[in-house]
């Protein structure tokens, strides 16, 4: 009988092991099957995020007034749409501001930025010294004044030629093409239109750029930098009253622009750049002054922030769009480029 | 009172007993077949056993080699999405060594770089330091490279790991692609 018992004892332990080893195996494939799982989640939500932020340049794309992006246009009422109880979506414009990549010295101090015992020409030495930053903060705190980087400027935004640093110019020609004899060429070519008081247009880009269009296209153009429409009001009259031109039409502006949809030539009026406002001398006489202040505003917003949230996941897209000359021959469509995603967390 | 002649009756208890009482054991073929069937059934558990070992060994390693990938997959995509170069670049700077790559820009800072490092059978993933952030692994094989666009512009980072899920499952090398959380912005869109 005592052998009976040990058998029982041996089968028992024999059960417990061959238990204890499919139970391990089994909690060891929960695990990994709620790993996946979560992984598999993770997926589809941030799918459903990018899907929403899709929708988004596709609204932006259908703007039925493709040359001006207003507050008016329909691309808002479709963001209320897309966003629900479980998603929020909105967009933003990220260009229209100054530039601390690109801005001269000379608009620079009139728009009172730098803190006063910092000047124009220690930011121009710092960007020859550590080149150009996406991270404002980190790199120009140091120069401007408390606030203004995260409120008036911005790191997104083309290098438009009639009013970028040179020397900026010339370190964007080095980066894209690594040949510092043809950065110094495009270099003195600039300096050259600019001593002529010769203001390069958007149609004259291609031209003016030669053999460097391939490398500098659309980085390097001749647009509006920044949108009247979303443009801070202490930007917009700093410029004015840079380029001499009668606050009364910055008055305007901010007046109108919440309701109004002006098409170029209406803002060439506003701001008396139009026709026969010509060469400008980079400031100054008001008709140049006019015609330089329309290289800063403009009615498009060049680099927009999307961004798609769902509980504690959130989407950031930076998209650029293309400037019209850009898009190949008998393209009449705008284009937007992502430049940046972010997901977090 | 027992009559004179009379044959004294045997108890049915006494005769049962006498026929199976424990001193008379059980006879040779009757031990035999016990045998056997013990045998029989030794041989089957211990197949089962033997099977049912190995299919949890199996399991085990198949199921913590697609966790290993899984986790190299998500904690690729974190890094490379801190590599953020600029719109106005031309690109990263990359170097690439035999056993390593490494790509600047790291969180948009050109002199901060993501690093990945084959250690052995071991992926050794690092953000501007010496010492790595994570170890994946281990990996039978692991190549480091390069995703790049049509245009030839690198897009990202490329891991092709074999091994383990892929050995286990019957596949072949699994490779990861992470795309770089920024890049730079050219005249003709290629994507």
């Amino acid at each position: 009988m005592s052998q009976k018992g040990y058998t029982s004892i041996v089968v028992l332990i024999l059960l417990i092991f061959v238990s204890s080893l499919f139970l391990g195996a089994g909690a060891l494939v929960e695990l990994s099957l709620r790993q996946l799982r979560r992984g598999e989640d993770q997926d589809r939500e941030l799918r459903l995020l990018r899907e929403k932020a899709g929708q988004v340049i596709e609204l932006l794309l259908d703007d039925p007034t493709p040359f001006a992006d207003s507050p008016g246009d329909p691309v808002w009422a479709g963001l209320a749409a897309l966003s629900g109880q479980e998603t929020q979506v909105t967009l933003r414009d990220l260009s229209s501001r100054i530039g601390p990549n690109w801005i001269r010295k000379e608009p620079l101090e009139s728009l009172e930025l730098l803190r006063p015992e910092s000047s124009p020409r220690e930011l121009q030495q710092l960007r020859e010294d550590t080149g150009l930053h996406l991270d404002l903060e980190v790199a120009f705190s140091e120069l401007f004044r408390g606030g203004v980087l995260e409120t008036l400027c911005t790191p997104y935004g083309y290098f438009n030629l009639n009013v970028s640093d040179e020397f900026v110019l010339r370190r964007v020609h080095y980066l894209r093409s690594g040949d510092l004899a043809a950065a110094e060429a495009f270099h003195v070519r600039v300096q050259e239109a600019r001593s002529a008081g010769r203001i390069i247009e958007p149609d004259g880009v291609e031209d003016f750029l030669g053999e460097s269009y391939r490398l500098l296209f659309p980085l390097v153009n001749a647009e509006p930098v920044m949108n009247v429409y979303y443009v801070p009001e202490r930007v917009l009259e700093g410029l004015c009253r840079h380029y001499e031109v009668p606050m009364a039409r910055a008055e305007r502006i901010l007046a109108e622009r919440r309701a109004a949809e002006w098409t170029p030539a209406d803002l060439d009026g506003i701001l008396g750049a139009g026709s026969g406002a010509g060469a400008a001398s980079g400031g100054g006489a008001s008709g140049g002054g006019a015609a330089m202040l329309r290289q800063y505003l403009g009615l498009t917003t060049w680099f927009w922030e999307i961004r798609a949230a769902a509980g504690a996941r959130e989407l950031t897209w930076i998209v650029a769009r293309v400037p019209p000359a850009g898009l190949p021959p008998g393209t009449a469509a705008p284009e937007y480029r992502l430049v940046e995603e972010r997901i977090r967390p | 009172m027992r009559m004179p002649g009379a044959r004294r009756k045997r108890s049915p208890e006494i005769s049962f007993r006498n026929e199976h009482s424990s001193e008379g054991g059980f006879t040779f073929v009757e031990i035999l077949v016990s045998l056997l069937l013990v045998s029989v059934l030794g041989l089957v558990i211990w197949s089962g056993l033997a099977r049912g070992e190995n299919l949890v060994r199996r399991t085990f390693r198949g199921t913590a080699d697609a966790v290993r990938i899984l986790q190299l997959d998500t904690a690729l995509r974190k890094a490379a999405g801190r590599v953020v170069v600029p719109y106005w670049e031309a690109g990263p700077e990359v170097e690439t060594a035999g056993d390593s790559v490494r790509v600047s820009w790291l969180d948009g800072q050109a002199r901060r770089y993501l690093s990945l490092e084959r250690r052995g059978g071991l992926l050794a993933v690092g953000f501007s330091t010496e010492e790595p952030e994570g170890l994946f692994g281990p990996f039978d094989e692991i190549a480091l490279g390069l995703m790049t666009g049509p245009d030839g512009t690198t897009r990202g980072i490329r891991v092709a790991v074999v091994g383990g899920a892929a050995g286990g499952w019957g596949g072949g090398t699994v490779e990861l692609q992470a795309r770089f959380g920024g890049q730079p912005l050219w005249a003709r869109s290629s994507e």
